[in-house]
């Protein structure tokens, strides 16, 4: 699946990526590139993090301390 | 006429996973099409239209409670890198799709709001056969096939 659409990057470098020791969305970007431009797949990123997340996607579940089902942040 | 605020919310949360779907199956159907498996690409067309159609009433609906639709947030798109793998995705997109459209259902009568639950019921039937329709095609791919299963699209 691809996780990163800006720069095209899948899954299974993600999923690389955490395995390398990843747990933050930054520590992903630095390894694969992925999420380094609009953003829009932090959540996505968050979510392949599991429980080594960090909680810093800013989607809501991010913000509201859940780690697991994570989402987009209302634009409310 | 003014709709209760827990009943927009959730119809915007549908509204959402309805452009999103809109948006899944739209680059599912491209894609699809790129690699030559025609029929499938048809077949997500419609599904993306259809999505749409959904996305259409849920709109009119908000803007019936007075509420204000969100059309710029989406959840995220996945697409998948081979066929199989999109249909994958796609199949997960549904089911997702029923249970959220059972938990509105359940908060509809829970808000004395049976206008808001009819609506959500047919959306509800729909996902359902989408549903089935995948897990049919899915028990297919695992009697036929790989191969055989992905001829059928050609």
């Amino acid at each position: 699946m691809l996780v990163c659409h800006c720069l095209a990057v899948n899954d299974r470098e993600v999923k690389a990526a955490v395995g390398q020791g990843a747990a933050t969305v930054e520590d992903v970007i630095n390894l694969t590139d992925a999420g380094a431009l609009c953003g829009g797949c932090h959540p996505s990123i968050c979510m392949l993090l599991g429980e080594h997340s960090q909680g810093d996607c800013g989607g809501d579940a991010c913000l509201a301390g859940s780690r697991v089902l994570c989402g987009p942040r209302s634009s409310v | 006429m003014n709709g209760d605020p827990r009943i927009i919310e959730m119809l915007n949360e549908s509204l959402t996973a309805e452009l999103t779907a809109v948006n899944q199956y739209f680059i599912a159907s491209k894609m699809a099409d790129d690699w030559s498996y025609s029929k499938l690409a048809k077949e997500y067309y419609d599904e993306s239209i259809d999505e749409m159609k959904h996305a259409e009433t849920i709109i009119d609906r908000i803007l019936f409670l007075d509420g204000v639709p969100n059309m710029q947030r989406l959840f995220p798109v996945e697409v998948g890198e081979s066929l199989i793998e999109q249909f994958q995705l796609n199949y997960e997109m549904e089911k997702r799709a029923v249970l959220r459209y059972r938990a509105g259902s359940a908060l509809c009568h829970e808000a004395s709001d049976p206008g808001t639950r009819n609506l959500l019921e047919a959306l509800l039937k729909s996902e359902e056969h989408h549903v089935d329709d995948a897990e049919a095609e899915l028990a297919n791919l695992d009697q036929i096939g790989e191969k055989l299963w992905l001829a059928k699209w050609v």
